[in-house]
């Protein structure tokens, strides 16, 4: 008995010794560390890679580009790529905690539509290879908001009798403010403490009539009719409208919206320089590219992917926009100290 | 033995039956509504289906992923390869961090047991401070702390990070034993001649055991259940199941969730059923 | 009459054998909680970098802004909104503990009432959904209080509404769901009390004609004191800076310690004014250890 005890004991020290080693040496098989959204990459573009290269992918998951800058700050060493989105980039870029790819050397660049190359921390579109682009808008259900018009931000700011109480707005300070600031007539990304005074305030007067300010499973409530109307982002929206068409449906706001684009980045720290470069190659590839934007039902930076992006998605104006509409887009951009300013708003807003 | 007029102890019964089923209600519906045949709306049943569960075992690898079982019409959105890592880091920082903390916290128990010093109840009281702070305060905390030590993020950051709390717990369950053991076999030991190692080990150990193991029991339980801590602590392929389903929640409610989580109940409930058997009140 | 000096008194070392035991357990103390927590302490006094971290510059705008004190270069005008979030986180814990109080102090009178092994198992039924993720039960109210969820399905089923009810997203879905995530922190302190009590004392009271509530007024409940306090304080004050019920059931409409807390470090990048904030709740949870510290040593005294 007591020597079953002993056995015990010097196993479990054993596991836990265990647990703390390091993963098998690089040496024995290539890997490559991947960090980014949580279900933002298909899964079977993934599998793939692996298969074709042999490198062993490894992926980590974030909520926010806050959650990612503060652990790689904090010394989550061993990350190869992240996911950073524009304004990230060109933060991180600051920190000097990106790499350099070198992407203009690597197969595939030529396929890159070059409009997408927009961060202002990469002039010579070397650093980071754009990944996917959407817009944030509003999904609806079309029962609820039958005769209603859902085109503009006046829904949420200004909602009808009807559907007061059945609005929700995403928890996001960028995202909320901004949509306010639009629909005064302002920048997305307005520093003047007078316009954002008035952001503020219309957000205070519309907040009594909202159900909740989160970014999670909005999808299934727009469905069953918890919430009428919702700011969603155009991919997780359009993959609920796929899976139900005649209940909900999604719309880009006429007064304008945020454009957002996520980017693909190699961190500086990387330990697989090589697996990196060579994920970049795959996913420039165009077969690959339009895979994995059918999955994310996003918007695809490769131009020669176009033609084998799903039709469905391709045709709809409010997932690819035309160029009007486009002109009413706006990208959040990195504020500096500035953003002070929207945490003070921010903290007003949901503190009252 | 009780001289209570009846009609208060019938409400006392009422009372009790109500209060359990505040406790159980919320877990019995996960159950049913994880056998929901319905991809869209959660709450509005469709048939039987044992649907999520095949695909979550699929996901963590245990079944094939092609079998018949586990596909079943446009459900590829859902899944997620990640869930099998996800549940193996979390049973390795589980173990792991119980370990150090059984080890650790038997023998601060020990120690506050059988010694007196200045400032003892202090010591001690302070002991239950990493149980009682909040768990985000501890969290952020230790990623500023690891931060400015440029100490790497990693699985065994979150190790660390959960046996500081886990050993407090382990302290608390072994010291309660202690604190019931009968001293007289001990002493009854050292008269006859034995050193203090013998009686140690011969003696007070083998009395201790249920607790420690029940203590080891419930620090694998509780690590297994950390959300907040390994949020903030975890780091390269140290991603636990509980991180990971927070993030799976906050994209896209999949019906798989409901049965993930139901796996994850069962699993610490039976953990714990076992650790509190083991301290049932024996004859001894 | 020879005055012998008196024997000196041999003073005890200050580590006596044995004390080895407490140093694995002590260093990990010292290194992986007071540290981190004295580190977050001095953050809390020092400037913030532009994209997080710190700067080592001394300054205490941290504390007057959580104080709500104005600041001419920051254009801040008086402003109580973070006092307001601690009142709230407050007000909303208190009241998870009172409700917890209520729900528990019956249930665990009964369980103490209870021969041994009947004592034993409802006791572990009571113990066994704590184990349960806490992510999982919160996602479990939310099934329940929900638009299409158990209680509007019910209600609408039987005709008693049409609409249905506006229940979650709500403070009081977050203190249901708190409530639910602590009550045995609540049973098994009571339990522990109320078990210890000596029943004759009841009868004693009965016997001299008190009244049934009179006997609980007087009797029962300060008997229970240490077991109540130490009931509340084990609820209000994880409830106080609760990270999950407030961001997943309430709606995140209203700000509370909590999310706070993760916002100033992630989303806002302030670390000395998240320090402060923490520094802050830390200093409430200290000064609600003591007062149940106070109480147990209270009554260990009057016991005679």
């Amino acid at each position: 008995m007591r020597r079953l005890r002993h056995l015990a004991a010097a196993s479990l020290t054993a596991m836990a010794i265990a647990a703390g080693l390091p993963s098998a040496p690089a040496s024995a098989a290539q890997e490559l560390h991947l960090y980014n959204w949580t279900i933002y990459i298909d899964p079977a573009v993934v599998d793939d890679f692996q298969k074709e290269s042999g490198i062993k992918v490894t992926l980590d998951n974030y909520g926010t580009n806050e959650e990612m800058l503060a652990k790689v700050q904090a010394g989550a060493d061993g990350y190869d790529i992240v996911f950073p989105s524009v304004f990230m980039q060109d933060i991180m870029s600051q920190l000097n905690l990106l790499g350099n790819p070198g992407l203009k050397d690597l197969d595939g660049y030529n396929n890159l539509d070059q409009k997408y190359f927009i961060a202002k921390s990469d002039p010579q579109h070397e650093i980071c290879l754009p990944y996917n682009w959407g817009t944030t808008g509003l999904i609806y259900n079309k029962a609820l908001t039958k005769g209603q018009a859902v085109d503009s931000w006046k829904v949420i700011f200004e909602p009808p009798e009807a559907l007061r109480g059945k609005i929700a707005v995403l928890d996001d300070v960028r995202e909320t403010i901004g949509a306010a600031l639009v629909y005064n007539g302002f920048s997305f990304n307005s520093t003047d403490p007078k316009e954002l005074a008035k952001a503020r305030d219309t957000i205070a007067k519309a907040k009594p009539y909202w159900a909740a300010m989160l970014t999670d499973g909005i999808g299934d409530k727009v469905i069953n009719g918890d919430f009428a109307v919702a700011q969603w982002w155009s991919g997780s929206a359009a993959q609920t409208v796929a899976s139900k068409p005649d209940a909900v449906g999604y719309v880009i706001p006429k007064e304008g919206a945020n454009g957002f684009q996520e980017q693909m980045c190699m961190l500086a720290k990387a330990p697989n320089v090589a697996s990196a470069k060579a994920f970049f190659s795959y996913m420039m590839r165009p077969d690959v590219a339009a895979k994995n934007t059918n999955w994310l039902h996003g918007g695809t930076t490769n131009k020669a992917a176009l033609t084998m992006v799903n039709p469905a998605l391709r045709s709809d104006p409010n997932l690819y926009p035309s160029d009007e509409v486009r002109q009413r887009l706006h990208l959040v951009q990195d504020l500096g100290d500035k953003i002070r300013l929207y945490d003070a708003v921010w903290t007003k807003i949901k503190a009252e | 033995m009780s001289l209570r007029p009846s009609p208060l102890k019938a409400a006392l019964l009422a009372h009790l039956w109500l209060f359990f089923l505040f406790l159980y209600l919320p877990i019995a519906m996960l159950v049913v509504y994880s056998f929901n045949d319905n991809a869209v709306s959660m709450m509005t049943w469709n048939g039987f289906t044992f649907d999520w569960y095949w695909r979550v075992l699929a996901n963590i690898g245990l079944i094939s992923p092609s079998s018949d079982l586990a596909g079943s019409g446009n459900l590829q959105l859902y899944s997620d390869p990640n869930l099998g890592p996800a549940a193996l880091n979390s049973v390795i920082v589980a173990l792991g961090s119980a370990s150090l903390a059984t080890v650790i916290g038997t023998l601060s128990a020990l120690g506050l047991a059988r010694c007196t010093f200045p400032g003892k109840l202090t010591y001690r009281t302070a002991l239950y401070l990493p149980i009682v702070i909040p768990d985000i305060v501890l969290g952020i905390a230790l990623l500023v702390f690891l931060a400015a030590l440029s100490f790497p993020l990693g699985r065994v950051s979150v190790i660390l990070a959960h046996t500081v709390f886990l050993a407090s717990y382990v302290t608390v369950v072994v010291g309660a034993r202690l604190a019931g053991m009968n001293t007289a076999l001990e002493e009854a030991s050292a008269d006859l001649g034995a050193s203090p190692w013998i009686t140690f080990w011969r003696v007070t150990f083998p009395q201790l055991v249920p607790g420690i193991v029940g203590g080891f029991l419930l620090s694998v339980v509780i690590s297994f259940d950390d959300l907040v801590i390994a949020y903030f602590t975890s780091g390269v392929g140290a991603t636990t199941l509980p991180v990971y389903l927070f993030g799976a929640i906050k994209r896209n409610v999949s019906p798989e969730i409901n049965a993930i989580s139901v796996l994850m109940m069962l699993l610490s409930m039976v953990i714990v059923a076992l650790a509190l058997w083991l301290r049932r009140p024996t004859r001894a | 009459m020879t005055s012998a000096s008196p024997p000196p008194i041999p003073r005890r070392p200050l580590l006596r054998p044995g004390m080895g035991k407490l140093a694995p357990g002590f260093f990990l103390f010292l290194c992986l909680f007071l540290a981190p927590v004295l580190i977050v302490v001095v953050y809390s006094l020092l400037t913030r970098g532009t994209y997080g971290g710190v700067v080592w510059h001394l300054d205490l705008d941290s504390y007057a802004r959580v104080l709500g004190l104005p600041n001419e270069d920051e254009l801040r005008d008086w402003d109580f909104v973070y006092l307001g979030i601690f009142a709230k986180s407050a007000m909303i814990a208190a009241a998870t503990a009172g409700l917890t109080l209520l729900m528990a102090f019956p249930a665990a009178w009964y369980i103490a009432r209870q021969p041994d092994r009947r004592k034993f198992m409802l006791l572990t039924l009571v113990t066994l959904p704590f184990f349960v993720n806490a992510l999982v039960r919160v996602y479990a109210w939310m099934l329940i209080l929900r638009a299409d969820g158990l209680i509007n399905n019910l209600l609408m089923a039987s005709g008693l509404i049409d609409q249905p009810l506006h229940l979650i997203y709500t403070p009081g879905a977050v203190v249901v769901a708190m409530v639910y995530q602590y009550l045995p922190f609540m049973v098994l302190p009571l339990f522990a009390s109320l078990e210890k009590m000596d029943l004759r004392l009841l009868e004693a009271s009965r016997d001299l004609g008190a009244s049934g509530s009179t006997t609980f007024r007087r009797v029962v409940l300060p008997l229970a004191m240490p077991g109540i306090v130490a009931g509340m304080v084990l609820v209000f004050v994880p409830a106080f800076g609760n990270f999950l019920a407030p961001t997943l059931i309430g709606g995140a409409k209203d700000l509370q310690l909590g999310p706070l807390l993760a916002q100033a470090f992630l989303s806002a990048r302030d670390w000395p004014f998240g320090s402060a904030i923490a520094t802050l709740l830390s200093a409430v949870v200290l000064l609600c250890l003591f007062v149940m510290a106070r109480s147990e040593g209270r009554q260990a005294k009057e016991v005679v």
